[in-house]
């Protein structure tokens, strides 16, 4: 007979249904484990074939074995657990979009939350567990090698759960399987996108703009890049977050939207507006780019009319095609328009306001008088060892003039085409790391003033004649600013010095290297900068520790010095050396 | 006991249920009839929490049934296309009941998995629609419900099965007082099986009543006279449907033969008889009554 009580608990009845789930998806956990294990066995089969060669030490088999690249390993794992992951929370998911499979499982004896939590464990397991049990097999086989394994670990497991939580919130969204695909597949790759295009733009219009990409914003909804982002804290946010809305959001679904429609509006809006923005502006891009080449001409009204020309024709025909693949039709296309107003009216305003100067964005320069301190970075001291700041007030008058003058020259840069170009010279430009004594073609200049009223104002520019910017070579800035007389020796690592014929090198310890640094100040205090005509010079290469962890694998950073023959106390010490 | 009181349900414009209201008793086998888009699915699926009403409200043995787990662990239902995964067998799927259904019944299980012409480990995706209605029904009867609603249950089973399904079924109410709720257009079984009958039209209910009522209470009667006489002679008598062929009238007569049939014998017909109706014909007579345009279709 029935009993009139019902004594099992919400847990004990997600444990039924998580366990249930796995064992439905068996044969994809076997796949998995087995890709993993085959591609793991190359990897070690791999790494040790290229020890033998290079080492030929076979009887050292111990440290061959040591010398498996673990982080690789991971990445190599976390791949395939996000993959996984995310094929074993469709399937997990998708008792919410079939008609026939919400019969069965909305008329189960368990609650909707406990039904959709148990299936989600479910789903993070199965992209999980595989890949934590090789990685803990190859942990023993291979022990850590001063890769961060744990870290790595931890990031490749929040990857996982950061993309079953989200495919967790667009299921609960999306009436169709497809949908969720769809949507997954858009948000992952609009949403950069979208978000990299509103960052790049200011530096098209607003010279001086300091470009500076911010991980956070551009993967904030990029799960598919959790593993790869190391930010381990916002992964964890965002899966708690999905998790909430999920809980929240489950309640109000109503089931017979189940292969219909969307259960809620949200990511249909989302979408179609991620996709139309990042393409429109992607287009406006190209659409300026046309009839650009060596005799270009800057005209402003033209290149205006190109960008919003590209911008409408992009966004409304994506706009348009995502509309009939999630609507399959038409249908609510013309009440929809109106958000597509609303973006390009919002997009109109923040066109605007960058195309007026952002309110004197790139005419303002602060009073000296209101600036506690300056900090003046050009491509000789960009490295992270000199980013210091300076109250002497003689070096912050210098530099709000340096920056008047700066701005005077590139007051006519009101090209789209221009400011771009330069914008994204500078970025390829900042990726260098090499510090010549030669002002000649120093052309990238960014100023940051911390003023008394506690705000920040960072400009960045490049010039065409650095020489006409006289602060450069005042003693006030060179002695301020420039890395040889700035940097801690506590970072300093090493130096090896060289002719120009690579024949004759020397190494230095770390007291040696000090004593080099010394004398190379010493000589350009008294020869200042000398331009490198002839042949006979040497270089002498410095590394240094980026922070305090002084780990023997660590990034460090570089710094080249020339060596020209006017410098006789360094050359003195490096002809002892040899 | 099954009670639904004043239940809506709407998909979009349409309106699926429309204010419904009757109770279905303990111990019942309550036969579910209507036209296509009645709403009989609809109300199956919100009887056991797959929908939530707009309006109303669905009480089993006095309490909610939406969310609620222990009222659903009372409950199974069977839909018209029941669903199993690629993978899935009777014994793989009967692992989840069984930790989930406290009612679960290995030996009821073992049993009937013997009974069916079935076997338990095939996948039953590969079987045939009746088939796989056999495995939902083994897997249903066995997690030992109080009540059971089954959607288009003998669509796909062969003549032998059907009978043993009903034969389940009558014992499983007779012995368990098991209420069941089947859903149909196989008047024909329902019939054999049914001691209610509710008909839905248009998401409303039309009629509901004990079968031997219905059927007791809606007569075919065909009388012939010596002469042509005027259909008037008729008035008085609730007809709800008449035809004439020559002398001959077949008269469809709601009401107590007891009381109809004297006054059609004081007519002094040359021939009279009352013939019992099918489901079928009442159900037919009913639908046109509330304004269902067969003629359009038959």
């Amino acid at each position: 007979m029935t009993s009139a009580t019902y004594s099992k608990s919400s847990f004990k009845q997600g444990l039924a249904v998580f366990w249930w789930s796995v064992r439905s998806n068996l044969p994809i956990i076997i796949i998995y484990l087995s890709l993993l294990a085959f591609t793991s066995m190359l990897n070690i089969v791999g790494t040790m074939g290229v020890s033998t060669m290079l080492g030929g030490v076979m009887d050292e088999e111990v440290s061959i074995i040591k010398n498996l690249p673990i982080s690789s390993e991971i990445s190599n794992a976390a791949l395939f657990g996000i993959l996984f992951s995310i094929i074993a929370s469709i399937r997990c998911f998708g008792y919410l979009h079939g008609k026939r499979e919400i019969d069965m499982f909305g008329s189960l004896p368990v609650s909707r939350r406990t039904l959709f939590f148990s299936r989600l464990a479910a789903a993070a397991a199965i992209g999980a567990a595989p890949m934590l049990v090789v990685l803990l097999a190859l942990n023993i086989f291979a022990p850590h090698t001063g890769d961060n394994s744990l870290l790595n670990t931890l990031n490749a497991f929040l990857g996982i759960t950061a993309n079953v939580t989200f495919i967790g919130l667009l299921s609960v969204c999306c009436g169709k399987t497809s949908d969720k695909i769809i949507s997954y597949l858009m948000i992952n790759f609009a949403f950069p996108v979208a978000i990299i295009m509103i960052q790049v733009m200011p530096a098209s219009f607003l010279s001086g703009y300091d470009l500076q990409f911010h991980k956070l914003f551009i993967l904030a909804l990029t799960p598919l890049a959790a593993h790869f982002s190391n930010m381990p804290i916002y992964w964890t946010v965002f899966s708690a977050a999905c998790i909430a809305l999920c809980f929240l959001l489950l309640k109000r679904r109503k089931s017979e939207s189940a292969q219909s429609h969307f259960a809620f509006k949200l990511p249909h809006v989302l979408i179609k507006l991620l996709a139309s923005f990042a393409t429109g502006v992607v287009a406006a891009y190209i659409f300026l780019l046309i009839g650009v080449d060596y005799k270009y001409k800057p005209d402003l009204g033209t290149e205006y009319l190109k960008f919003w020309l590209g911008m409408i024709i992009g966004s409304f025909l994506v706009y348009l095609c995502v509309q009939i693949i999630l609507a399959h039709g038409f249908k609510g296309f013309g009440k929809s328009l109106i958000t597509y107003g609303a973006m390009i009216v919002c997009f109109g305003v923040y066109f605007t306001v960058l195309a007026t100067g952002a309110l004197g964005y790139s005419s303002y320069v602060p009073s000296a008088d209101s600036v506690k301190s300056v900090s003046f970075t050009d491509d000789f001291n960009q490295g992270l060892l000199v980013r210091r700041s300076v109250d002497d007030r003689k070096v912050i008058e210098g530099a709000v003039d340096a920056h008047k003058q700066i701005i005077e020259t590139t007051e006519k840069e009101k090209s789209m085409i221009v400011l771009s170009g330069k914008t994204i010279s500078k970025k390829i430009d900042n990726l260098s790391r090499y510090m010549y004594i030669d002002y000649d073609d120093v052309n990238n200049f960014t100023v940051t003033y911390y003023l008394k009223n506690g705000m920040k104002i960072r400009r960045s520019y490049i010039i065409d004649k650095p020489r006409k910017i006289r602060f450069l070579y005042t003693k006030e800035y060179q002695e301020n600013y420039y890395p040889l007389f700035t940097f801690d020796e506590k970072y300093l690592r090493e130096a090896w010095t060289d002719s120009c014929y690579g024949d004759d090198y020397a190494d230095f310890n770390r007291k040696e290297s000090l004593e080099l640094v010394k004398a190379i100040r010493e000589d350009y205090r008294k020869y200042g900068p000398v331009k490198n005509d002839d042949y006979d010079y040497y270089s002498a290469q410095f590394t240094f520790y980026e922070n305090d962890n002084k780990f023997e694998n660590d990034l460090v950073f570089y710094q080249y010095v020339d060596v020209p023959a006017e410098y006789k106390a360094t050359r003195k010490l490096i002809k002892a050396a040899n | 006991m099954l009670e639904i009181k004043n239940v809506s349900k709407s998909f979009g414009d349409v309106r699926a249920l429309d204010n419904l209201s009757f109770n279905v008793s303990e111990g019942t086998v309550f036969g579910l009839v209507g036209s296509n888009g009645a709403g009989k699915s609809t109300l199956l699926r919100v009887i056991n929490g797959v929908f939530k009403a707009e309006q109303g409200e669905i009480l089993i043995d006095g309490e909610n049934t939406f969310e609620n787990v222990k009222v659903k662990n009372k409950c199974f239902f069977i839909p018209d296309f029941p669903f199993f995964y690629n993978s899935s067998t009777i014994e793989n799927t009967a692992y989840l009941y069984r930790r989930i259904y406290e009612n679960w019944d290995e030996e009821y299980f073992k049993l009937l998995c013997s009974m069916f012409p079935i076997n338990p480990k095939q996948k039953v995706i590969n079987m045939s629609k009746g088939m796989q209605r056999q495995a939902a029904l083994i897997l249903a009867l066995s997690t030992r419900p109080k009540y059971l609603f089954l959607d288009e249950i003998f669509d796909g089973l062969d003549p032998v099965v059907r009978q043993l399904v009903k034969k389940l079924l009558i014992t499983c109410v007779t012995d368990n007082n098991m209420t069941v709720m089947i859903a149909s257009h196989n008047l024909r079984e329902l019939e054999d099986i049914c001691d209610h009958i509710g008909l839905l039209h248009r998401g409303g209910i039309l009629m509901e009543r004990e079968l031997d009522d219905l059927k007791l209470g809606i007569h075919k009667v065909q009388v012939a006279f010596g002469e042509e006489a005027d259909e008037s002679i008729f008035d008085g008598l609730e007809i709800v449907k008449l035809s004439r062929q020559g002398k001959l009238y077949n008269l469809t007569i709601r009401g107590d033969a007891d009381e109809f049939m004297p006054k059609i014998e004081a007519l002094n017909p040359a021939f009279l008889e009352s013939l019992p109706l099918t489901l079928e014909e009442v159900f037919i007579h009913e639908m046109e009554g509330a304004g269902y345009d067969i003629s359009n279709i038959l």
